[in-house]
């Protein structure tokens, strides 16, 4: 399980990306796919996640649209825009360079 | 026997209480609830009721939850708090006006037959007594019958209402006039009043009387006016 602080770190770019990929998606849509994705080893409090995708939409990497979902409830879909998608690239940067830092102290012992 | 739709409804009342929950956080966060729930309810060794109970443990802690809301919606917090605040110096107000103005019958009744001045000033003051007891009444009946739930469809309207755009609309609204009122009774006098003769004087306190008892009864028509017309537009999504 990964611990708390690391968790929260790493909300941002998991949301970035999951909308990255599928264009559109929702709140629940969200959590199972990095439940499924991590394997469980990423526990989002489920509740916990909208106030991110807020913090988000407020600083104008997501726009967000209400619309009549399958079930025929209204459903409020995210998706990424032009600014997020820079901010996607600039975290993926910086992620990538601990992840290279790391395997490059671990690499030999570790793998 | 388990209904989802009384239990939902329970749900959306413990989380109305926090202010932190706009009304679109509250339906984000029940289609998930519903969501989840679904899902539950697809596992044949779950009854609904034991679904139901997983999913409002998985969506998390209310209080934990609002905390983090509270951080987003601080402005749209404070702005509604700001408005409840000027709403209810508007109600106490209109409430001071209201008992004036009905006590001022009872005191001219009593100046057209008696000289004294204290028979006057009492009934007066008699008769605000038993108007605010009224107040209070109608006032304690509201909160009971909100407590008993008697209210709760009305009283769900009523917070539907304060969460939509136009709230800010509506308080301008309903304080314009009351300012106007105000402003006018007050800077009026002082300018004309020296220079007027005995009975222009009467002429114009006449006509400021029947002024300001005209606004009094117009003013919370114009409130109730303005809280239909708004109410025929769809509220944002608080069922």
């Amino acid at each position: 399980m990964l611990n708390k602080e690391l968790v929260a770190a790493s909300s941002k770019p998991l949301i970035l990306s999951i909308l990255a990929q599928q264009g559109e998606s929702y709140g629940y849509e969200i959590i199972q796919q990095v439940r499924t994705l991590s394997e469980g080893q990423i526990e989002w409090s489920d509740g916990m996640l909208y106030p991110v995708l807020h913090r988000l939409e407020k600083e104008g990497l997501l726009s967000s649209e209400w619309k009549t979902s399958e079930t025929g409830r209204r459903r409020k879909y995210y998706r990424l825009n032009q600014q997020g998608e820079l901010r996607l690239k600039d975290e993926k940067q910086q992620w990538n360079t601990v992840h290279n830092t790391l395997s490059k102290l671990w690499g030999t012992s570790y793998v | 026997m388990f209904s989802l739709e009384e239990e939902i409804s329970i749900w959306r009342r413990t989380i109305n209480e926090h202010e932190a929950f706009t009304s679109d956080d509250i339906a984000e966060l029940e289609d998930h609830l519903r969501a989840e729930f679904d899902i539950l309810t697809s596992a044949p060794s779950l009854t609904e009721a034991e679904a139901f109970w997983i999913a409002c443990r998985r969506i998390g802690s209310l209080p934990e939850l609002a905390l983090e809301f509270n951080k987003v919606n601080r402005k749209s917090i404070w702005i509604g708090r700001f408005q409840w605040m000027l709403l209810g110096y508007l109600f106490v107000s209109l409430l001071l006006k209201g008992v004036h103005v009905l006590s001022l019958p009872a005191a001219s009744l009593a100046a057209t037959f008696s000289e004294s001045g204290l028979v006057t000033s009492a009934l007066y003051t008699l008769s605000s007594v038993i108007l605010w007891g009224c107040v209070a009444y109608g006032l304690y009946l509201v909160v009971m019958r909100n407590k008993s739930g008697m209210m709760q469809a009305s009283y769900q309207r009523s917070i539907a209402f304060v969460h939509t755009k136009h709230k800010a609309i509506i308080i301008i609204l309903a304080l314009l006039p009351f300012i106007l009122v105000e402003l006018i009774s007050r800077v009026a006098p002082i300018i004309f009043v020296r220079s007027l003769s005995m009975m222009e004087f009467g002429q114009f306190s006449y006509g400021m009387a029947l002024y300001q008892l005209g606004l009094s009864a117009l003013l919370p028509l114009g409130l109730l006016i303005t809280v239909f017309w708004l109410n025929q537009y769809p509220l944002p999504l608080k069922r």
